[in-house]
């Protein structure tokens, strides 16, 4: 087994299908025992790396490690340690949700009563009978979720897997990725639903045109922000005086209030620039931006 | 591999559309014993052991109408139900994966000309009972066990060409319909385009002479032939292949077609 700290590491990874860039030197890195969101709009690029991690597609260019072993030639290990959900879940229609997870245990070599175990723990034992096409979307992505813990991999990597759940679906699987964490998991996870993620994720990286944008824990990415709301009157006539400032970049009207675009250290400077105007404001302080508004800032999604 | 395969013996278990086929097959057979009967100058052919050989040939000749189905849609179905993507992520090995699949219609072809045999055993019997007849005696030096258990391979052989071609077409091009559709429509274009060529003369002649449809007929004719020599299954034509010729120009077929379903399978990215 391999001593590498780092789950998940890509040097430069690309992929191209032919003229289209899907991924575009892709450099990211996954700590042991985290949970990490991999952000990004449709078609940004996420399936297809997932993919390149599974040896489902090749790169083009650039290396993938899973474990601090390159995936191009350590493959089975790695598929060994870990366990794939990627997009929608995908079993034999014919077969019930049960005797898909033993086909999935057949390959893997995993007993039979594992599968009973991992049925458990999704909560889709009294349907388990059931064929897989009669399940609703919620119950197809419990049995692949089931699937993906078949062989209590150290690694899991999930691509979108709320879709179709109901509410207490989702906060099912937020919970169950974080008892994974707590065991000493990895989680790779990819979603739509950024309140999830900014709930669940240590760290996450958003994903644009394949590549990344911007990587770290939610708190330093949202924390970074250089946004200060002024709450001031006269708002317009405030707006002029800071928009004559040589280092305001930007000032907007919002909800009553200014958001002035400053680094964040001249804050202190807007409150005195304004001062010597007559006006005194009461209340200036860091805009904290949602993970949805900044990830439509970066992505450009919000026009 | 063994994972593989226990999982597709699993799912070949579990799976209707093999039974299916079975008894479509078996039900022709029944039927054309059945009608084959009424016919005072072939019925002797259908008793027991003659019988059996029908029965295999008959096994064979349905070969590329029924088995397309089952290995199109085991190898196009794993490609449109995204199946590839979730056994993959399992066991890397591509190659074990489209083979295993392989194997596993391969053995059912095999239990299908077995049960082929039940039926051709039953139905021989009951037409011989019911008729009063028997067969004819085998040549001198020729046994009709020996002849029955090479055309049981022979059957076997024959066929597994036809499943080869579908279950190859389904995994190259991602499909279920395009691997049925070639599997058939290649036996009914293959006969076609063998008909004009035999009728505009050599050269195109000699071409046709060498399409599998003609290699998978001269196997199980000139087997059955060992022990029929007459009516319309022991009839052998001017040009049939002879057993060695249609065994290599079938094998030759078949590696050709597995060369390029697993040069598909193991070099392109699972997109399913």
């Amino acid at each position: 087994m391999s001593g590498s700290e780092t789950a998940i590491e890509t040097t430069d990874l690309t992929k191209h299908y032919g003229a289209i860039v899907a991924v575009d030197h892709l450099n990211l890195s996954v700590n042991r025992g985290e949970i990490f969101g991999f952000l990004g709009p449709n078609g940004s690029g996420k399936s297809t790396t997932m993919r390149m991690l599974l040896g489902l597609a090749r790169p083009t260019a650039g290396r993938a490690q899973v474990f601090g072993l390159d995936v191009h030639t350590h493959l089975p290990e790695i598929l060994r340690r870990t366990g794939a959900l990627i997009e929608n879940p995908t079993f034999y229609p014919f077969l019930s949700g049960r005797e898909n997870l033993r086909v999935m245990g057949d390959l893997t070599g995993t007993p039979d009563s594992r599968v009973e175990v991992v049925l458990g723990l999704v909560d889709m034992q009294a349907d388990a009978d059931r064929p897989f096409s009669s399940y609703s979307l919620g119950m197809k992505q419990r049995i692949g979720v089931a699937g993906t813990l078949l062989t209590e991999p150290e690694l899991l990597i999930l691509d979108e897997p709320g879709n179709g759940l109901d509410p207490a679906g989702i906060v099912e699987m937020r919970t169950l990725m974080q008892q994974l964490r707590t065991a000493g998991h990895t989680v790779f996870v990819s979603s739509h639903v950024l309140h999830e993620i900014e709930q669940v994720c240590d760290r996450i990286a958003i994903l644009n045109h394949g590549k990344v944008v911007a990587q770290g824990s939610v708190q330093e990415l949202l924390g970074a922000t250089d946004r200060v709301e002024i709450q001031v009157t006269p708002l317009e006539e405030a707006a002029a005086v800071l928009r004559a400032l040589p280092w305001v970049s930007g000032v907007a009207v919002e909800g009553g209030a200014l958001l002035v675009t400053v680094p964040i250290e001249r804050s202190a400077d807007l409150t005195r620039a304004l001062g010597e105007h007559g006006m005194y404001p009461s209340v200036i302080r860091p805009r904290q931006e949602s993970l949805e508004r900044y990830f439509l800032e970066l992505t450009g999604a919000a026009a | 591999m063994i994972g593989f395969l226990r999982a597709d013996w699993r799912k070949l278990r579990q799976r209707w559309m093999p039974r299916i086929l079975l008894l479509i097959l078996l039900a022709v057979v029944a039927l054309i014993f059945l009608g084959t009967s009424s016919r005072a100058r072939f019925r002797s052919d259908l008793a027991l052991p003659d019988g059996l050989v029908v029965a295999l040939s008959l096994g064979a000749g349905f070969a590329a109408f029924i088995w397309p189905v089952l290995a199109g849609s085991w190898s196009g179905g794993e490609y449109g139900w995204g199946t590839v993507r979730m056994a993959l992520t399992r066991q890397p090995s591509r190659i074990a994966f489209s083979l295993s699949g392989l194997i596993m219609v391969l053995l059912t072809v095999g239990f299908g000309l077995l049960l082929v045999l039940g039926v051709g055993a039953i139905a021989g019997s009951l037409v011989a009972a019911a008729n009063h007849i028997t067969a004819p005696a085998p040549p001198a030096g020729t046994s009709a066990a020996g002849v029955i258990v090479k055309l049981y391979f022979g059957a076997w052989f024959a066929s597994a060409f036809y499943a080869v071609l579908a279950y190859t077409a389904g995994a190259v091009f991602r499909s279920t319909p395009a691997g049925i559709g070639i599997g058939i429509g290649f036996a009914v274009a293959q006969s076609a385009v063998s008909a004009i060529f035999t009728a505009l003369g050599d050269p195109w002649k000699s071409f046709a002479s060498h399409f599998p449809d003609a290699y998978t007929m001269g196997l199980t004719a000139r087997l059955e032939n060992e022990l029929i020599h007459s009516g319309p299954f022991g009839r052998l034509e001017p040009n049939t292949a002879s057993i060695g010729a249609s065994m290599l120009g079938l094998a030759i077929y078949m590696a050709i077609l597995l060369a390029l379903m697993l040069a598909a399978v193991r070099q392109r990215d699972v997109t399913s």
